[in-house]
């Protein structure tokens, strides 16, 4: 700075005093804009353009002053939870070793990046233990949880504080029954984890090893795009500094885009095409606004091309659902389990049930419908279901999704839908509509505490081979009981021989009996 | 043609006139380009600067630097540490596996293992220890927010609950007697509740006090016995010290005088996550303000000081954690993502570097995000080296 300004005092000042020495009659050859000093003019020419300059070197100059005392800008326009990231900041030596010989946080012979956010992360160094799944609220103003110390909505990695026994109704009591356990299943930080819904049929990625920063971005995300993903949208703050798509995943873009929105601007206050399929942002790099949501809220971007202050906003408006909210995040890997309900036409013949032995779709009846006798025997029994594919391949009524044929995913739960509120690892009554079925509604993303240790029939399941008896997969409850909290209406947990439901025999509360007959996620696997 | 020339003169004589005002104006810009300049400096340098940060200058003198000697290896997650009086025992947290507090000979011999009542692995996060000039070992719980008491041998005393509230004086309170022999209490804190269940009687449960300002982590009595603590409550990061003597009685009749000071930011005298607090022979504080990667010097009196070992060059701190200050005046920090102990001279004026030791390692004389450290009365050195489930011993 003192050499900029050494070089603006100099270049000035010998401008100027070759002009007193030279005088007006000098026609020296300059190479800047002063030169044009040295050319003779007529008196009134030069008083005139003297007194020009002058106000002009005088604002230039003070605007240069008010702009060096202000403050430097920040380098995110978030911040994320990582304290203050501005340009001009030390904090970066808090985490990096910076100007020493020392490993950095790659290699066999470095230390675990995971174990770096774990030194705070486990309640020590931050509100949000993750080792614990504890939300301490030590030393952070920023409660989300309305609470002093409680569970953090994605459950933890050692341990759990969650409500994961059924309460016998479907109405959740947030209080009820949470007890910190440790996990039964986990994105297991550092080992190989098989990935569900994702690569061919039945036959999961294998091997994809999650860290902290797989997911999470610890610089933040907005602002300067610090993950290589080109661009220049400055863009709020992210939902717990997820990432556009994890790292190593192969990411996933859905496949019905009927707007480019690398193109043109963004379709402001733009509703949701009836049945026509939804909008889906195909590339649109620079942004991780689908992770933008609250709980409880769907968020909304009103993003145009080249603006530089876009905004979010929540209101009424859904026109960007289908990706807004974390199921899409997830999708990034389990790209088979999204499904979201505004992409497709709502004649999704894949909810509907044939006749035993028929796959077709003429006969096609509602699931809801189906109800064996009391014998357990009826011509539309749900366990004989069958996908309905049409002779292409396709699931009839999508039109751009092939089908896999695998008859274990004959059940189609939207998985696109918002992020809902979510307390002591359950979700609270006043979201339990039908409207939002994100994959944080019935799984946890860290680790959760659920046990599924009754046995049960293990066949047919989502996927063949795999055995889920045992698997908490990350479920928010035990068992099957998440399933009980929407559909505690069509089950009847009454036992015995006079039970008219057909569910009774396959209680839910045992083992894995409800995906004994129904697939959970979407239908394309 | 004279009259001419005199214009031209006049002219010249005006332009020169004109040129001296726009210099000495230039000159004026200039002067609040340099003021902004430095104005501008001031705000970019106001997190490591503030004119008050003690320049820590190299201890040019030789200084024989610790020795390595050996670990405890039978543990998980090695967290807090802390020696009892004659030096006999170390006391050891974990924060894995099932997070027991482990007593170990000065062999290194396992002796006894214990943890508080009434919790589960998963429902206690045993953090910092610190042992009491009488012999008592206080640990902070950091899921229940308590302090635990227990005596050398790892029974159950009580637990400070609240700033000024031990269990056994609460259930006092409420219940209008003290704890009988053989009961067993503790807190709830999914519950609010304390648990208490007075010998075979039947168990009560009792809604405990108001604990909105109440999050220990950070634990160290000073040479007059009073407990330092570091208490994470939402804006108010702060240092405790609870009075000496109130320890020397009964903990159902805890009344203890407390002094507070500091508060939650990264202003100089504030905090973010302070970890452990020591104080030297004069009576000033040290405190290890963790998230603020410095350390933070307070006076006997409790008013700022300075901070040091903040920024961004080789011996500069990056998240310091426990503290310690040696019979030589040296102040010993744990530098947990620096891997390092980082060694400061207290004696003179200004607190002025020594040396590291140790580095990044899985073997020995290596450390893996080390936690915590106590010297004994003969300088042996014991470091919780956390990630590599041990305690790395060093020796003066």
């Amino acid at each position: 700075m003192g050499e900029s300004i050494s070089l603006i005092l100099e270049m000035i000042v010998f401008r100027y005093g070759r002009i007193n020495r030279d005088g007006i009659k000098s026609t020296g050859s300059g190479r800047d804009i002063m030169t044009v000093l040295r050319i003779r003019k007529s008196e009134s020419f030069w008083m005139k353009k003297s007194s020009v300059l002058k106000k002009i070197i005088i604002l230039l100059s003070i605007g240069l002053a008010f702009g060096l005392m202000m403050p430097s800008g920040e380098v995110h326009a978030d911040n994320g939870p990582h304290g203050d990231l501005s340009s001009n900041t030390n904090t970066c030596s808090i985490c990096h070793r910076l100007q020493s010989s020392e490993p950095a946080y790659t290699g066999q012979n470095a230390p675990d990046p995971d174990d770096l956010c774990l030194v705070c992360h486990n309640g020590t160094g931050a509100g949000t233990n993750v080792v614990d799944g504890v939300y301490m609220a030590v030393g952070s103003p920023q409660d989300l949880q309305g609470d002093s110390f409680g569970s953090l909505l994605s459950g933890g990695f050692t341990n759990t504080l969650m409500a994961t026994e059924w309460t016998g109704k479907a109405a959740f009591d947030s209080t009820y029954n949470a007890v910190s356990r440790p996990i039964t299943s986990s994105h297991d930080l550092g080992n190989a984890l098989n990935v569900w819904g994702s690569g061919a049929q039945n036959s999961p990625a294998v091997g994809m090893n999650l860290k902290c920063i797989s997911c999470h971005n610890p610089h933040g995300n907005s602002g300067w795009d610090v993950t290589s993903q080109s661009g220049s949208a400055l863009l709020s703050s992210t939902y717990r500094l997820l990432r556009w798509q994890p790292l190593d995943s192969e990411g996933f873009t859905s496949s019905r885009v009927n707007v480019n929105w690398s193109g043109g601007s963004f379709p402001l206050n733009l509703q949701v095409p009836s049945l026509s399929g939804w909008l889906i942002p195909d590339n649109y790099p620079t942004s991780e606004w689908y992770t933008i949501g609250i709980k409880g809220s769907q968020a909304f971007c009103d993003y145009s091309t080249g603006t530089t202050d876009n905004t979010y906003r929540l209101d009424s408006f859904n026109y960007v659902e289908a990706a807004v909210n974390i199921s899409y995040f997830c999708a990034q890997c389990h790209d088979n389990y999204f499904n979201n309900r505004n992409l497709f036409a709502r004649n999704d013949e894949s909810q509907y049930c044939g006749t035993p032995g028929v796959p077709r779709q003429s006969g096609a009846t509602l699931l809801p419908t189906v109800k064996p006798n009391r014998n357990g025997n009826n011509s539309k029994d749900p366990a004989n279901c069958l996908p309905v594919y049409d002779n292409s391949g396709r699931l009839t009524g999508w039109t751009d999704i092939r089908g896999s044929g695998d008859s274990a995913h004959q059940y189609r739960h939207d998985s696109g839908d918002v992020l809902r509120n979510s307390s002591d690892g359950t979700f609270a009554a006043q979201d339990a509509s039908s409207l939002g079925r994100s994959c944080l509604v019935c799984h946890v993303a860290h680790g959760t505490s659920a046990v599924v240790d009754s046995g049960g029939d293990a066949s047919n399941l989502e996927a063949v081979g795999r055995s889920q008896a045992g698997d908490s997969a990350l479920l928010r409850m035990d068992e099957r009981t998440i399933c009980l909290s929407c559909h505690l209406g069509d089950v009847s947990l009454t036992t015995g021989p006079d039970a008219e439901a057909s569910h009774n025999q396959f209680n839910p509360l045992e083992g894995v009996q409800c995906a004994r007959c129904h697939s959970i996620h979407s239908a394309r696997d | 043609m004279n009259n001419n020339k005199k214009k031209d003169q006049s002219m010249n004589e005006s332009g020169r006139k004109k040129l001296i005002s726009i210099i000495s104006l230039i000159g004026i810009v200039l002067l609040l380009i340099f003021i902004g300049y430095q104005a501008n400096r001031s705000l970019i340098k106001k997190e490591s600067s503030l004119g008050v940060q003690f320049p820590l200058a190299q201890n040019t003198q030789e200084i024989d630097q610790p020795s390595f000697i050996g670990s405890f290896e039978d543990l998980n997650g090695s967290f807090g540490v802390a020696i009892s009086p004659d030096g006999s025992r170390i006391y050891v947290t974990e924060s894995r596996g099932e997070r027991l507090v482990k007593v170990f000979d000065q062999e290194g011999d396992l002796l006894l293992s214990f943890s508080p009542p009434g919790t589960g692995s998963s429902d206690r996060i045993l953090s910092y220890i610190a042992v009491s000039q009488e012999g008592k070992i206080f640990i902070s719980d950091l899921y229940a927010a308590v302090i635990d008491v227990f005596d050398a041998d790892g029974n159950f005393i009580d637990a400070i609950i609240s700033r000024d509230m031990t269990i056994s004086r609460w259930i006092e309170l409420k219940t209008g007697s003290i704890p009988v022999a053989n009961s067993t209490f503790y807190y709830d804190r999914l519950n609010g509740a304390v648990i208490y269940q007075p010998g075979n009687g039947e168990q009560q449960v009792i809604p405990g006090p108001d604990r909105s300002d109440w999050n220990p982590l950070g634990l160290r009595f000073d040479l007059e016995g009073n407990l330092l603590v570091t208490n994470l409550v939402g804006g108010l990061h702060q240092v405790l010290v609870f009075s000496g003597e109130s320890f020397h009685n009964d903990l159902a009749n805890w009344q203890p005088s407390i002094l507070a000071f500091g508060s939650q930011g990264s202003q100089p005298d504030q905090f973010s996550f302070p970890n452990s607090v020591v104080r030297d022979v004069s009576g000033d504080y040290y405190i290890s303000d963790g998230n603020n990667g410095r350390i933070s010097t307070w006076s006997q009196d409790r008013q700022y000081i300075s901070f040091f070992g903040y920024g961004s060059t080789e011996h500069s701190l990056n998240i310091p954690r426990g503290l310690w200050i040696d019979d030589n005046d040296h102040l010993y920090v744990v530098d947990t993502v620096g891997q390092v102990i980082r060694v400061y001279d207290l004696s003179g004026d200004t607190p002025q570097f020594l040396f590291n030791f140790g580095n990044f390692g899985f073997q020995d004389a290596s450390f893996n995000f080390p936690t915590d450290i106590a010297i004994d009365l003969n300088g042996r050195i014991y470091i919780t080296d956390t990630g590599n489930d041990r305690v790395s011993i060093w020796q003066n």
